[in-house]
Formats: C-alpha cells, sequence, structure tokens
C-alpha cells in the first residue's frame, strides 16, 4: 500500500458514502469515494460545486452538519474515525486533523478577540496553562504565517481584520495543535487574486516546513496545480479520476477532466470565447445510476449507463471510464 | 467607550421628546374630561370666592396655550401637582412608591433569567426531543396566561386556601414596630439587610414570593424562547462550528462562545417585554395590595385622581425611555460590533 | 415569498407537528364558537346581562351550570360562552383598524419616502417610545368604557406597529428591479403602489396581523379588568374576571372559567403563531430533518 515514495498512508477513504436529510428529500453528496492520501502529500480534491468535494473535507475534519448520516469508513492511520466517541474522539477532532474554511470573516467568533480564541484552542491542545506561554505560542504562529504585527492581531475583533488576515490567522489555529493533517476547503476561493498567490505561497511553505500532509479541496484547478502533489476530480458525488497531478494535469484520461482543462481560461493564447460545459449537474436527490457525466458526455456510450469501477490505467493513475475499461487491474 | 457622545445627545433627546409627548396628551386628555378640578382644588366647604381663586390658581379661566404653557413648565420645575386623593404632592407620592415597585419588577426578572435562561439553552441543544417541546409549549403557554387572572388564582390558592404564604402587602406592620426597621433606599430587601434586620428581611421575602413568581411569569417564558431561537440559531453558524472543529470541547463551545452570541438580542427583548411588566406589575400590585406605582395607578383612576394619574404615565414613560437606553448600551459592551 | 409551494411546505409542516396542529384547531373552534354564540345560548338573557337570578346565587359547577353561576344567579357557561362573540369582536377590530391605520402610513412613508417619508416615520417611532400599553389605558380612561372605544383605544396604540412593518418591506421591496421595470414601462405611482408593491408587502403582515389577535384580547381583557375598558353587563372575559374578583373567596368559579378561556384561546393564537413564523424562517426550513428514513 505505499505509494511511490514508499511513503506511509495517512488517511483512507474507503467506500465512503455521505448523504444529507433534508425537508425536501435526501441528498446524495458523496457517492461510494475511495482515496488515499499519504504522509507529507497534498492531494486536491477537485470539482464543481455540489460535486461533494466540501463534504468530504467536513467528514474527515468531523465538522459535518447533523443532519448528514456517514457509511464507508474513514480511516486515519488505520483508526477509522467515524466510529470514534470520547475521549479518542477528542484526541482525533482538531488535533490531529485541523480544517480552514473558506470564509475566514465566519470562522471567528464576532463577539471574541483573536487572541482569545487562539488562546483557547491552544490551551485546550497542547495542555498548556500559563497566560504568558500561551501567548507566546500564538504570537509565535502568527508571525509563522506571515502577519506583521501578532501583538495588534491578538487584541483585535474579527471585524477588525482584513480578509486576508483572517484567513492567516485561521491556519495559525488550525496549525496550532501540531496537526498531522490540514483540510484547507477552499481557502482563497472568497480572496482577491493576489492575496490567493499569497495564501497558497503560505500554505505550501509550511507544508514543506512542518511535514504536513493537506487535503486541499477547489474547484480551480489551477489553484491545484500550484498546491498539489496529486489531484482527485470528484464530479456529483463521485470520484472519476485520480493521480498526481503532472498525470492528470497533462495526460487528463476521463473526459469531464479534459473538457475542464479547455475551461481554463490562458493567459498568452489569443481572444476566444470563455467556454463552458453544456448541461447542467444532476439533481442530488436522484442521481442517475450509472455515469453521472454521461448526459454531458461528447464520448458517452451505451455501457455508460453503468458505473464503471476506478481502474489503474498508469501507475498511480485511475480513472473510472468505460473508454479504459480492461486496459489495467485494480 | 461603546457609547458615543451623539447616541446620549440622540437617545436624551429622544426621552425628552417623549416625555413632552406624553405630557402633551395628557394635558389633552385632563382638559376633555368635563371635571371640575377647582372644586376639588378648593375643597368641599369652599365659599363662591375660593372657588374664584382656585379658577385663578390653576389657570383655568386662561386660554388654551397659556394652560399648556403653566402645565408643561410646572412638570419641568417638579411639581407635578397634587393628588387629590392623598393630598401630598404627586411627584413625591411617586418617587415614594416607585422604589417599591422597582424591587418587585428586578425581583422578577431575576427569576425570570435564572430559570428562563438556562431553560432555552436546555431546550437548543437537546432540539426537536422531548424536552425541547415540553418547554415550548411551557413558554407559549406561559405568555398567554392573563396576569391579573393569574394574580387572583395563586392568592387564592396559595394564600386563602393553603395559608402557605401571606396573601397581601408587602410587610407585616407589627413586626416592623416591633424590630424597629426604618428603611433608607426604599428597598425594603436591602434596608433590612443594611440594618441587619433578618426578621424584616426574610417577612419582605415572604411577601415578595407570590407577586415576585407571577410578575415573572410572562418575562420568564419571553426570556427562555428568544434564549432557545437565539441558541438554535447561532448553534449553526459557521463559528461555532468552526470552534468544535478545531477541537474545542462541547461545554466550552456553548456556554462561553455560543451564550454570548445569543444573550445580545435576548436582553434587548427583556427590554422590550419591560413594557408590559410594569402593566402587570399595575395589576400585580393591585391584587396583591403591594403598595407600589401600580397600586397608586390603580386607586388614581378608581378615584379619577388625575394629577396622580399624569404623574405615574410620565413616570412609567421616562423609566420605560430610561430602560431602552440602557438595554443598548448593554449590548454595545458585549457586542464589539456595535457603535452607538 | 408566498408563492403556492411556499404556502403549501407551510401547511405541511403545520400538519406534521401536532402542537401547532392543536393551535389551529383552538383558532377555528374559537372563531366559529365567536360568530354562532349569539345563537346557541341556552339562557341568553342571562348572558346578556339582563335576566337576574337571586335564587340561584353563587352555585358551584354542576351539570346544569357547567360553570357555575355569578352573584346575580347568572349562569356563567353561557356568558363565557356570549363573550366569546366580544372576544372575536375584539380581535377583529383592533387588528383590523390598526392595519386600516398602519398600512397607508407605511406605504406612503415607504414608497415616497424622502422627506414625507421620514417625517410620518418619526411620528411612527414616537408612538413606538411610548410603553405598550400605557397609551392603550390612558386613551380608553379618557374615551370612557365601551366596546367601541376599547378596540379604537386599542388600535391606536397598535398601529405603529404595523406602518413600521409595512414601511420596511416596501423599502426593501421598492428597489427591486421589477419595479424599475414598472416605473419605466410609465405606470403611475400609484398604480404601482398598489398593485406591485402592496401585493408583496402584504402577506407577512396580514398573517402577522392574524396571529396578533391574540394579544388583542389579553390587552382588552386587561384593559376590562382595570376598568377602563367594556363596561358592565357586557360578559366579555377580562371584564367577567374582575368582576368574580369581589366573590373569588367564596366563589372562586366566577373569576376561574373567563380567565381559562383566555388562556386557552390566547394559547391556540401563539402556538399557530411559533409554527408559521417557524415555516416563514428560510434557514429553520433547508436545515429540518426528515424523521425515519
Amino acid at each position: 500500500m505505499s505509494g511511490p515514495n514508499g511513503r506511509k498512508p495517512i488517511l483512507e477513504l474507503r467506500n465512503l458514502t455521505i448523504k444529507y436529510y433534508t425537508l425536501t428529500g435526501i441528498v446524495h453528496a458523496v457517492r461510494d469515494v475511495s482515496l488515499v492520501i499519504r504522509e507529507k502529500e497534498s492531494v486536491c480534491l477537485v470539482g464543481e460545486s455540489g460535486s461533494g468535494k466540501s463534504t468530504i473535507g467536513l467528514a474527515v475534519a468531523h465538522a459535518l452538519p447533523p443532519n448528514a448520516r456517514v457509511s464507508g469508513q474513514i480511516l486515519f492511520r488505520g483508526e477509522d474515525v467515524t466510529k470514534l466517541k470520547g475521549d479518542a474522539l477528542s484526541k482525533y477532532v482538531g488535533k490531529k486533523v485541523s480544517i480552514i474554511f473558506q470564509d475566514p470573516a465566519a470562522t471567528f467568533n464576532p463577539l471574541f478577540t483573536i487572541g482569545e480564541q487562539m488562546s483557547d484552542v491552544i490551551r485546550h491542545h497542547r495542555g498548556v496553562k500559563d497566560k504568558e506561554e500561551v501567548k507566546r505560542i500564538a504570537i509565535d504562529l502568527l508571525k509563522k504565517v506571515g502577519l506583521p504585527d501578532p501583538e495588534r492581531v491578538l487584541k483585535s475583533y474579527p471585524h477588525e481584520l482584513s480578509g486576508g488576515m483572517l484567513q492567516r490567522a485561521s491556519i495559525a489555529v488550525a496549525l496550532s495543535p501540531n496537526p498531522e493533517l490540514l483540510i484547507a476547503d477552499e481557502p482563497t476561493t472568497m480572496l482577491d487574486v493576489t492575496l490567493q498567490a499569497q495564501i497558497l505561497d503560505l500554505l505550501t511553505k509550511l507544508k514543506e516546513e512542518l511535514g504536513l500532509s493537506m487535503l486541499f479541496i477547489t474547484h480551480n484547478l489551477g489553484v491545484a496545480a500550484e498546491v498539489c502533489d496529486r489531484i482527485a476530480v470528484l464530479y456529483a458525488g463521485k470520484l472519476l479520476e485520480e493521480g498526481s497531478a503532472e498525470d492528470v494535469l497533462l495526460d487528463p484520461l476521463h473526459p469531464y477532466t479534459k473538457k475542464l482543462l479547455e475551461c481554463v481560461p490562458r493567459a498568452h493564447a489569443k481572444v476566444q470565447k470563455l467556454r463552458h460545459i453544456p448541461g447542467t449537474l444532476p439533481d442530488p436527490r436522484n442521481p442517475p445510476p450509472g455515469c453521472p457525466f454521461q448526459p454531458r458526455c461528447d464520448e458517452a456510450r451505451d455501457e455508460c449507463s453503468k458505473m464503471p469501477p476506478l481502474t489503474e490505467v498508469r501507475s498511480g493513475h485511475r480513472v473510472a471510464c468505460v473508454k479504459y475499461l480492461g486496459e489495467g487491474g485494480e | 467607550m461603546p457609547v458615543s457622545k451623539e447616541y446620549i445627545v440622540k437617545r436624551v433627546t429622544l426621552l425628552i421628546l417623549v416625555v413632552f409627548g406624553v405630557l402633551i396628551i395628557t394635558f389633552v386628555i385632563t382638559r376633555l374630561i368635563p371635571a371640575h378640578p377647582e372644586l376639588l382644588w378648593a375643597g368641599p366647604h369652599a365659599t363662591m370666592e375660593q372657588i374664584e381663586r382656585a379658577r385663578k390658581e390653576l389657570h383655568l379661566n386662561d386660554p388654551i396655550h397659556v394652560q399648556l404653557y403653566y402645565y408643561l413648565l410646572n412638570f419641568v420645575r417638579g411639581d407635578w401637582g397634587v393628588s387629590w386623593r392623598t393630598r401630598s404632592p404627586v411627584l413625591h407620592d411617586v418617587l415614594s412608591a416607585l422604589p417599591t415597585t422597582l424591587e418587585l419588577v428586578i425581583v422578577a426578572f431575576i427569576i425570570a433569567v435564572i430559570i428562563g435562561m438556562p431553560l432555552g439553552v436546555y431546550a437548543a441543544l437537546r432540539r426537536d426531543r422531548l424536552a425541547d417541546h415540553i418547554i415550548r409549549i411551557l413558554t407559549v403557554l406561559g405568555a398567554s396566561v392573563p396576569v391579573f387572572w393569574l394574580a387572583l388564582i395563586v392568592q387564592l390558592v396559595f394564600g386563602s386556601w393553603l395559608h402557605v404564604l401571606p396573601a397581601a402587602k408587602r410587610v407585616d406592620e407589627m413586626l416592623v414596630l416591633r424590630t424597629g426597621f426604618h428603611p433608607i433606599t426604599g428597598f425594603y430587601l436591602l434596608d433590612s439587610l443594611i440594618e441587619g434586620n433578618i426578621p424584616v428581611f426574610l417577612d419582605v421575602l415572604r411577601h415578595m414570593i407570590l407577586p415576585a413568581i407571577v410578575l415573572s411569569l410572562y418575562p420568564l417564558s419571553l426570556c427562555a424562547r428568544m434564549t432557545r431561537a437565539l441558541m438554535v440559531e447561532v448553534l449553526n453558524e459557521q463559528y461555532i462550528r468552526a470552534a468544535r472543529a478545531w477541537g474545542l470541547p462541547g461545554k466550552l463551545v456553548t456556554f462561553k462562545y455560543a451564550l454570548k452570541n445569543a444573550i445580545a438580542p435576548v436582553i434587548a427583548s427583556l427590554g422590550l417585554s419591560f413594557g408590559y411588566t410594569i402593566i402587570g406589575a399595575f395589576m400585580v400590585e393591585l391584587i396583591f395590595v403591594w403598595p407600589g406605582i401600580g397600586f397608586y395607578a390603580a386607586m388614581s383612576l378608581l378615584s379619577f385622581d388625575y394629577p396622580a394619574i399624569v404623574g405615574v404615565i410620565v413616570i412609567v414613560a421616562i423609566f420605560y425611555s430610561v430602560i431602552n437606553m440602557v438595554v443598548d448600551i448593554i449590548h454595545a459592551i458585549i457586542d464589539p460590533r456595535v457603535r452607538l | 415569498m408566498s408563492s403556492p409551494s411556499e404556502l403549501r411546505i407551510m401547511f405541511r409542516m403545520i400538519r406534521r407537528n401536532p402542537v401547532s396542529m392543536l393551535g389551529l384547531i383552538i383558532v377555528v373552534a374559537f372563531v366559529v364558537v365567536g360568530l354562532v354564540a349569539p345563537y346557541v345560548l341556552t339562557r341568553p338573557d342571562e348572558a346578556w346581562g339582563i335576566a337576574y337570578n337571586v335564587k340561584d346565587r353563587f352555585l358551584p359547577p354542576s351539570l346544569q351550570h357547567p360553570f357555575g353561576t355569578d352573584e346575580y344567579g347568572r349562569d356563567m357557561f353561557n356568558r363565557v360562552l356570549l363573550g366569546t362573540r366580544f372576544s372575536l369582536m375584539i380581535a377583529v377590530g383592533v387588528v383590523g383598524l390598526a392595519l386600516l391605520i398602519g398600512i397607508p402610513v407605511g406605504l406612503v412613508a415607504g414608497y415616497v419616502g424622502g422627506k414625507v417619508g421620514t417625517a410620518l416615520m418619526r411620528i411612527t417611532d414616537m408612538f413606538l417610545a411610548f410603553p405598550p400599553l400605557l397609551l392603550a389605558i390612558a386613551l380608553a380612561a379618557t374615551l370612557g368604557r365601551g366596546l367601541t372605544n376599547t378596540i379604537v383605544a386599542l388600535a391606536i396604540s397598535w398601529w405603529p406597529w404595523y406602518a413600521r412593518l409595512i414601511f420596511v418591506q416596501v423599502n426593501s421591496i421598492k428597489n427591486l428591479p421589477y419595479v424599475d421595470a414598472a416605473r419605466v414601462m410609465g405606470l403611475r405611482s400609484v398604480t404601482i403602489m398598489f398593485k406591485h408593491i402592496l401585493p408583496n408587502a402584504l402577506t407577512p403582515i396580514t398573517v402577522q396581523a392574524a396571529l396578533d389577535m391574540g394579544s388583542a384580547i389579553l390587552e382588552a381583557a386587561g384593559l376590562s379588568f382595570l376598568g377602563v375598558g367594556v363596561p358592565p353587563p357586557t360578559p366579555e372575559w377580562g371584564l367577567l374576571v374582575s368582576m368574580g374578583w369581589q366573590s373569588i373567596n367564596r366563589a372562586w368559579w366566577i373569576s376561574f372559567f373567563p380567565g381559562l378561556a383566555i388562556v386557552i384561546t390566547v394559547l391556540g393564537f401563539n402556538l399557530l403563531a411559533d409554527a408559521v413564523r417557524e415555516a416563514m424562517d428560510p434557514r429553520l426550513r433547508k436545515a429540518l430533518i426528515m424523521k425515519g428514513v
């Protein structure tokens, strides 16, 4: 089960299925997804809104809303975290796995200073009681995420700081317990482009420095290209393609991935019409059997009405498409 | 400093405007009543001369705007007239009855918050389960019961039938005389503690239990309901889910974080409920013979003692505005985003 | 806001919740009884307070007199029953009149805006700065006792709430694109106001108003109890409670049953109001869990 570098797996999703129970029906957000993340590896979950990528991130972080039902397994270093309770659970949540959210302003409680919130997390996870020590750790962390005036940030309320600063601060909070896996749920989507680049650089740097594994969630392939070692493409709750970043971006196998790449506007090309994929996502309350991309796929065939399993076409590069059935085996 | 000068100026101006509005309305009301204040002023054995002099003194012969002028002027100068019933200055009557009512209302609100808030939090945490449904029905019930009816029933059952608690008045006069109790502030609970007079303290407490509980029912129900609704809303917010995702223990998240987020609007609604509770206090005082403003007002209404009625209305209006301002300020203290 | 599917979801939510169904049943029962009461009385003269039955004074509850009799020997059950009619009249009257005054004020203030709008809203705010029932009591005391006077006094203290609600609604609708479209097409202001803005602003307000009827009954009962509302011998519930006060030690039932009627009726309205409020909250609707799957 060791990957190409012989690294051990840190997180494994096995047949993960997640449903939301709502008044208007059951939403099938994630359907039978299996994935492995190894140590010091960053994996990007890429997909449109509604593909289920955020749900997976929340599930791993144990941060799903109460109307969600999880079946399948989420194995963190071999232990199924979906079954954890009590003490074991509190050793996992926020400590071994940490998460940063899309909207930094909504992540912090508006009535408390950043310092108060950070102190609570540091005190809880690191067991540090001394106020000065806690403050020292907090300032250290804020410096590490590139905030120039940590003392001021600690004393500030969320509404007094900009989006970029808040996102850095939330990264600092997420890193304070020294987690092994960091989940980043679209951390740059709400920031402007320059900030985006800065935050991505920061995350890459921290990943190297701290030896973190990352589960990076985004809808933007460009972002995925910058940050990730491996890319997993999700559509309507199903995993369609997964492989190293080079493999997926330079040699995409699944028709959906190919279309996604075509849609990325290129800076150097001549002015062209913005491309898009015609059609819409299937209704998550009533997903059709078979490949979910079938209605919008150029290369669809009759066999597509039965969902093909993931096949390893090349080493480390898997795809779930009838085109490649029989080419490999897993 | 969460409160700006502009805010204070604005609120005080509003307060003055409201008081003037009240005064004008009460002026119109008293002029519409076909009563003859000069007769009551002069007394039952007055001669025609004395009655005529009374008319002059009360400016009753002057044109209406002059009357209004003197009316407003008097109020500002602190001359709120003399009660036709008690024959003492209305302002004095009202100010001495005020602490009596305040004591009752404050205790009622304390009960409301101490019981109401935990109930609300409990219901929010057990949302949609049996405990939640029971609490919700009880709070709706509490808001549907007429205060005066409840007061009568409670007084009947606990006072007359079961004889467990005193059914009327504030304190046992004999006990006051025997222990030499001299109130300073007018807040008997406080005064008795200051003097170290435990028997009177306990006695006042015993007299206070029934009216305070009856009075607290409405704000209690409101408090529980609002706390529950707000906690449910707050617990769903991203910053609470983030706090949980960061691994912070549930109790900390609920009681330190979520509760603070929920409290500010709850306090605001409690301030609003103050208006209804004051009227409730009127009825409770009337029924339990609790000698506060409500009792004074009710007696004045019954004897058509207009200066007294007006005095009560003005003091309540002032108080209501002050309470609203205090609630706003508390809100600003809790929520740093609010700048007044 | 109130497209047919939204209303349907609201009804489905009300039906699912047994507590709100109870509220609905009580409210419907109240309206029905209120309408038919004068015609189904077994002792109409006593109910209206015209007849006296001196030999039957202070009878405790029994089969013949389910709610006992009062100090004049009048059957309390009939009186309370007839009281339903008066409570209904008061509820509809107060809310209706308050809407009649408040809606035009809020509508004009919201749509016209500018100096006129601000001035109107300032007046409204001054009314709102008053402690709620105080104004009603003062007015009722001035106008004197009587059913109409009570309704008027309460309505005058109530209209500012509705004016403000409508104002806020109109303000938010006013800036929606389709209103601009109407204006560009050349429709006159009045037409825009009545045909386009009003229907959308009206729906939440009318729902709110219907549910406010419970509070109107409660407040009117309070006024009658204090002696500034409805005069005897009208069998209004609050008045009945106050009249039973003098004899409460020997005949608890005279005050008890009318008060109980108030509690049940207002409870019905409040339960329904709670359910409707939850149904109208978009966030709550999304987060609701479907049981038993």
